[in-house]
């Protein structure tokens, strides 16, 4: 009988996990095909061959080149996604530390976001410290700080975003709000998790791995995240990281952490799992 | 003769400008909408409407099945042509069946000259005559493979 409730229950659990699978794999695939489309059309239009419409202005022929490559950094973002997973899930992906400013890291990325920012409506404010310096992994982070800025736009178009960044007694503090649609109660819990979205993919694109990979991130460096939303007005998330790297606690997420960390000098101070 | 309009619903800025310059290099009129919201809010604002509509799916706000079907069900726009560019083929294949009035499923990334082909099918090409709520529409819409 009880055998009879755990095969059940396996059986259950087997077939969500295909299911999730099969969801995920059609996501991925509609994203990738959208700045496949592009440019696509983009190369078609320089190989068209419509008489009186053979030359190209260099002006104009280096304005689709940008555009064209605009789309391969859109492909390469998603395939970098895709392989941080199957990195996560097999332990290759590993930290680089060496002294960061994280005020520098979020600067950064706001810039690289500026375009986004006004097509979306988007006022930004930053408040800082002059500086908020850590052992820290700076593209790691800075992947961190796209993720959830990249959130906050894509469900908080038209409405402000502020990020803050401050130290801490024990490290630095990254805090960003927005004023979007908000997540419900109990999405919460799952947002953090592999392929979870708390949105429809009909509505949203994306694979639903930003907010799994930027929470293995923060777990490799010892920091925490939290978010705080509320459907409808908005939503807060909080990174804080330790100063230092020091002992890797075992992660409590879904899957466990399986980062490995290596100083600049090549050491590592720490593996887990 | 005024240029044919086409209202492209798209929520992706880099697929909405590659389609908008092609059409417009091609001689229509584009109007834009960032999903199916903006659309419905276009078709009631506008004096005459669009010849034809490509409309993306999945979009944010109000998607595409959705605006697909406020479109069928209002009198004023159900004639108007639809042809479905998506990256999801799964949907676009299902809808082939119930497509009409749509003219056409096309899967990203698309051929340039498949879609300009069946845009002159509707009578919005080279050969003119589009426009006025594209009511010259064949009652036999030609629905290419979806694949």
């Amino acid at each position: 009988m009880s055998l009879g409730v755990e095969n059940a229950r396996l059986y259950h659990k087997a077939q969500e996990a295909v299911r999730a699978r099969d969801e995920f794999l059609s996501i991925a695939s509609h994203e990738l095909r959208t700045p496949l489309t592009p440019l696509h059309i983009h190369f078609q239009r320089l190989l068209r061959k419509r008489t009186g419409d053979l030359e190209i202005a260099p002006q104009q022929l280096r304005r689709v080149l940008e555009r064209c490559e605009r789309q391969v950094r859109r492909l390469e973002a998603l395939i970098d996604n895709l392989l941080d997973v199957s990195r996560i899930s097999s332990g290759r992906l590993r930290l680089e530390t060496d002294t960061v400013d994280l005020v520098e890291v979020v600067q950064d990325v706001a810039g690289r976001f500026a375009e986004e920012l006004s097509a979306a409506g988007c006022q930004l404010q930053l408040q800082s410290d002059a500086t908020v310096q850590g052992e820290w992994d700076r593209l790691r982070l800075e992947q961190v700080v796209t993720n959830i800025l990249g959130n906050a736009i894509k469900y908080g178009s038209g409405k402000p975003i502020e990020i803050t960044v401050e130290n801490t007694s024990a490290g630095g503090r990254l805090r960003i709000q927005d004023y979007g649609i908000g997540i419900n109660g109990e999405d919460l819990n799952r947002i953090f998790r592999r392929f979870q979205r708390a949105v429809s993919s009909r509505s949203y694109g994306g694979l639903g791995l930003g907010l799994y990979i930027t929470r293995q991130i923060v777990d490799a460096h010892n920091g925490t995240i939290r978010v705080e939303s509320q459907p409808g007005v908005g939503s807060v998330f909080v990174v804080e990281l330790p100063r230092v790297l020091q002992n890797h606690a075992p992660s409590n997420s879904e899957s466990g952490s399986h980062l490995t960390t290596v100083t600049k000098n090549g050491s590592r101070p720490h593996a887990s799992n | 003769m005024p240029a044919t309009e086409i209202l492209l619903v798209e929520d992706d800025r880099d697929v909405r400008e590659a389609l908008a310059e092609v059409l417009e290099q091609e001689g229509y009129l584009v109007s834009v909408a960032r999903n199916g919201r903006d659309a419905v809010q276009h078709l009631k604002q506008a004096r005459q409407m669009p010849a034809a509509i490509l409309l993306d799916l999945m979009m944010p706000v109000m998607d595409g099945w959705e605006f697909w079907s406020i479109q069928r069900s209002t009198a004023d726009w159900c004639q108007i042509p639809v042809v479905i560019v998506s990256a999801d083929a799964e949907a676009a294949e299902r809808m082939a069946p119930h497509a009409r009035p749509a003219l056409a499923c096309l899967r990203k990334p698309i051929d340039i000259d498949e879609l300009l082909g069946i845009l002159e099918t509707v009578g919005c090409g080279d050969q003119g005559g589009g426009g006025g709520g594209g009511r010259s529409v064949s009652p036999t819409p030609a629905l290419p493979d979806a694949k």
